[in-house]
């Protein structure tokens, strides 16, 4: 975790602002660190729907929670796989775009167009999270971030009009 | 087109543009740019300060001239 603090001070920024890089660092650690998780979860979940004989903990994993995947039929098994897919891509998508507009507030780059693109592919999985299955909260929140981003791009191109005024 | 008439201008005053960039408060960067028309906008502050310098009008400094 020291390692996750260590973000050089910035003397042009005033030291809240390097708080909130800090606190940005944080983020960004603990969604890379959800990202590797349901990643890692996705592709054993696979294999063990696809190819369970070839996991041996396979039947530990899943017992009582599904039938054995030995006994589902191969159609099955994929149809299962593709249900695991659908639902989880976008939530790997989620922390995965997350964690890089963290990583881009922890260098200090709040405005910059590819934050704001980050910020808006974020918000775009987020809106197919929350619809595919049903979930109005991220629903809702995909919609909000959306709308931040658009903007933030309005406040950047404002800024960038300003700064061509001499 | 509005054609900026600065370098004109300064060449009547024989006043260089780093000259210009100080009595102003620009820099000679955005005094350059301001030559070369490479800017949006020109704020009503920094002409006034121009035609002060330059004991010129707005209209000596700024042309308008019909697109071809």
């Amino acid at each position: 975790m020291g390692e996750v603090l260590s973000i050089p001070p910035n003397p042009q920024l005033s030291p809240e602002f390097d708080k909130a890089r800090a606190w940005s660092q944080i983020l960004a650690f603990l969604f890379s660190v959800g990202y590797w998780a349901t990643l890692a979860f996705l592709v054993v979940i696979s294999a063990v729907s696809v190819w369970p004989e070839s996991v041996g903990v396979a039947k530990n994993f899943i017992q009582g929670i599904t039938p054995e995947p030995i006994t589902v039929p191969i159609w099955g098994r994929v149809g299962g796989l593709g249900i695991v897919v659908v639902v989880f891509v976008p939530i790997v998508a989620v922390f995965h775009s997350a964690q890089r507009v963290f990583r881009h507030f922890a260098r200090g780059e709040v405005f910059s167009a590819s934050t704001i693109e980050r910020i808006r592919t974020t918000a775009l999985w987020l809106i197919v999270a929350g619809i595919i299955p049903p979930r109005p909260v991220l629903l809702i929140v995909g919609i909000a971030a959306y709308v931040t981003a658009y903007v933030m791009a309005e406040a950047r191109r404002i800024a960038d009009d300003n700064a061509s005024i001499i | 087109m509005i054609v900026v008439q600065l370098d004109v201008m300064l060449a009547k005053r024989k006043m260089r543009s780093k000259e210009l960039a100080e009595r102003i408060g620009i820099t000679e960067a955005n005094l350059s740019l301001l030559k070369s028309g490479k800017v949006k906008g020109v704020r009503f502050e920094t002409l006034e300060k121009i035609c002060a310098a330059l004991a010129c009008q707005p209209g000596d400094l700024l042309e308008f001239r019909a697109e071809t």
